[in-house]
């Protein structure tokens, strides 16, 4: 059984670049269709295939590479070994404890934050006297690393909730002003100018105009930080935490149970891609879909 | 008729040291179309945007009833040769976006958006985002969201610069019915001297920067105007003749300041 699957994952890992390299090389897929044709949409299921290629050659690389042992099997255990490991953390039920934590930190972590940092990016943004006031002291305070604080913070705040909340928060904030500052920025003039002769006054161009016209950039933004949000909460929970994924990681760690160790980190992956998915589902749904200048249809 | 919209004296000089506006005296009457005619790049552009009150002049006075203009208001309307359809929202919601803007209720922006969509022509589109129109569409939208406020003034700054022949000539007829129908007060900027002589009862003309009223007739044209007028010999011969003081202009401005050559030439 084992050599079965062995020999399956060395004709994936060795077949899929290969196929990728012919199609690239030869530029067609069929006739008529080019390979690589700049940003023009592939059938739906021709790029499901790619994508879901992508991830097997990757599953057999691992797979190829840890049953011939190449690697320390302790350093790096099959895929068989992990995924039995994942399907332990779930029995125990301990674990939709640990990603229930984790995601309620960074749903406190990340919702305040963004909220207030967008609404001050948006001021900067806009005014450029309160851009002096905010970007240079947000600037200086953007490029100290947010793991420079976590000394700092122990002292505050000791090693509990408020530590990982506040680690989050810190670490995203200054990236968040200065993010939506640029998207408000680049709002075209024209807009505010339009709002004017129309007798909108400041609060109606602030809302019904840089907020909307930004709106689909701060969408992307958030996304982008939410993603940063969780290093800085696997960070503080890996430093000292009863309950969490990152727990959970120096758990396994400490115990040396490498396998549940992978599990884990893909777990995390997991649920990272699931938050990503629901930031792509806002980005379409919350009509915010004029951004994309109906590509699709 | 009486005096709408009066320049005395107004200059503008941007730093550094552009003159984009120089000594410009203007009296607008209620219900004017006039046409403000120069070569591309000679402050025609910035006389408008100072009457929106998006800059204001360096020297002198705009005012509007007598009332001095400190700044933008629903009051001038003014559409611009880019396309700003605001494209988060749809067709309908941009035309209420002024009178939403003022506070006016739902019920009643309702009447007037429909009123003016049938107008421009945009009715069965009016659930579509702008960037689903065309460009005539788009400034069509820009058109209506302009006339839904009501204004007193509507500048319009070259808004048919970016369209093709042939939209451009319908959007023409457009812009006269609605100038038949409703009687607004145009001002409204061009390089195209056919264009101008076709829709202004009113031409004004200045040579390269800086913009300086250079002549102010009337266009001898009477309402409303067919589409065919533009083959007629009179029309011909006035749209020669002023093509023929435009050139004068540019000429003399070159001989004057031959460093001018240049920008002219790209004129």
């Amino acid at each position: 059984m084992s050599t079965f699957i062995l020999f399956i994952a060395l004709a994936v890992t060795l077949s899929f670049p290969s196929i990728l390299v012919y199609l690239i090389l030869t530029d067609s897929v069929r006739q008529k269709a080019r390979f690589l044709e700049f940003r023009k949409d592939i059938p739906r299921f021709t790029f499901r295939l790619l994508a879901l290629g992508s991830f097997l050659w990757l599953l057999s690389v691992w797979t190829a590479v840890s049953s011939t042992q190449w690697i320390d099997p302790h350093l790096l255990p099959t895929p068989q070994a992990v995924a039995e490991a994942f399907v332990g953390l779930f029995s125990g039920g301990q674990v939709l404890f640990d990603i229930g934590i984790s995601v309620t930190r960074i749903l406190v972590g990340f919702f305040p934050a963004a909220l207030t940092g967008t609404f001050i990016g948006l001021l900067a943004g806009n005014f450029r006297s309160l851009y002096a006031v905010i970007i240079p002291p947000n600037t200086f305070v953007r490029y100290i690393p947010p793991t420079a604080f976590i000394a700092l913070l122990i002292v505050w705040f000791g090693l509990g909730e408020p530590l990982k909340v506040s680690l989050i928060a810190l670490g995203i904030f200054f990236f968040l002003v200065q993010m939506t500052m640029d998207a408000v920025r680049a709002v075209p003039l024209e807009y505010l100018e339009v709002a004017y002769t129309l007798g909108t006054r400041r609060g109606g161009v602030f809302w019904r105009v840089t907020l909307p016209a930004a709106l689909p950039d701060i969408m992307v933004i958030w996304r982008i930080n939410i993603s940063a949000a969780w290093t800085f909460l696997v960070v503080a929970e890996f430093l000292g935490a009863t309950q969490g994924l990152g727990r959970l990681l120096n758990e396994s760690f400490r115990y040396n149970r490498i396998p549940q160790l992978y599990a884990t980190i893909l777990l995390i992956g997991f649920i990272g891609l699931i938050f990503d998915l629901f930031f792509e589902w806002i980005l379409m749904k919350a009509r915010l879909s004029w951004r994309k200048y109906y590509v699709e249809s | 008729m009486n005096t709408l919209l009066s320049l005395n004296r107004v200059s503008k000089t941007f730093t550094p040291r552009i003159e984009a506006i120089r000594d410009v005296s203007l009296e607008v009457k209620e219900n004017e179309f006039i046409c403000i005619l120069g070569p591309t790049g000679c402050g025609k552009s910035t006389l408008l945007r100072l009457i929106a009150g998006l800059e204001q002049p360096s020297s002198g006075i705009i005012s509007l009833n007598g009332q001095t203009i400190k700044g933008p208001g629903s009051d001038r309307g003014m559409v611009f040769q880019k396309y700003t359809s605001f494209p988060w929202l749809t067709v309908e919601e941009n035309v209420a976006f002024g009178l939403k803007s003022q506070g006016v209720p739902h019920d009643e922006r309702r009447g007037t958006v429909e009123h003016l969509l049938k107008e421009v022509g945009l009715w069965d589109f009016r659930h579509a985002y702008p960037s689903t129109l065309s460009g005539g569409m788009q400034q069509r939208v820009a058109l209506a969201r302009t006339l839904a406020v009501n204004p007193r003034v509507l500048l319009l700054d070259e808004p048919l610069g970016a369209l093709d022949a042939q939209t451009r000539s319908e959007m023409q007829l457009l812009l006269l019915s609605i100038f038949m129908n409703s009687k607004h007060t145009i001002l409204f900027v061009t390089h195209d001297i056919e264009e101008a002589l076709f829709l202004g009862q009113r031409l004004i003309v200045s040579g390269p920067r800086p913009f300086e009223v250079r002549h102010d007739m009337a266009i001898p044209f009477s309402y409303p105007r067919p589409s065919d007028l533009r083959t007629s010999t009179p029309f011909a011969n006035l749209e020669q003749q002023v093509t023929m003081l435009l050139r004068r202009l540019i000429l003399e401005a070159r001989t004057n300041d031959p460093s001018l050559c240049e920008s002219s030439r790209s004129a």
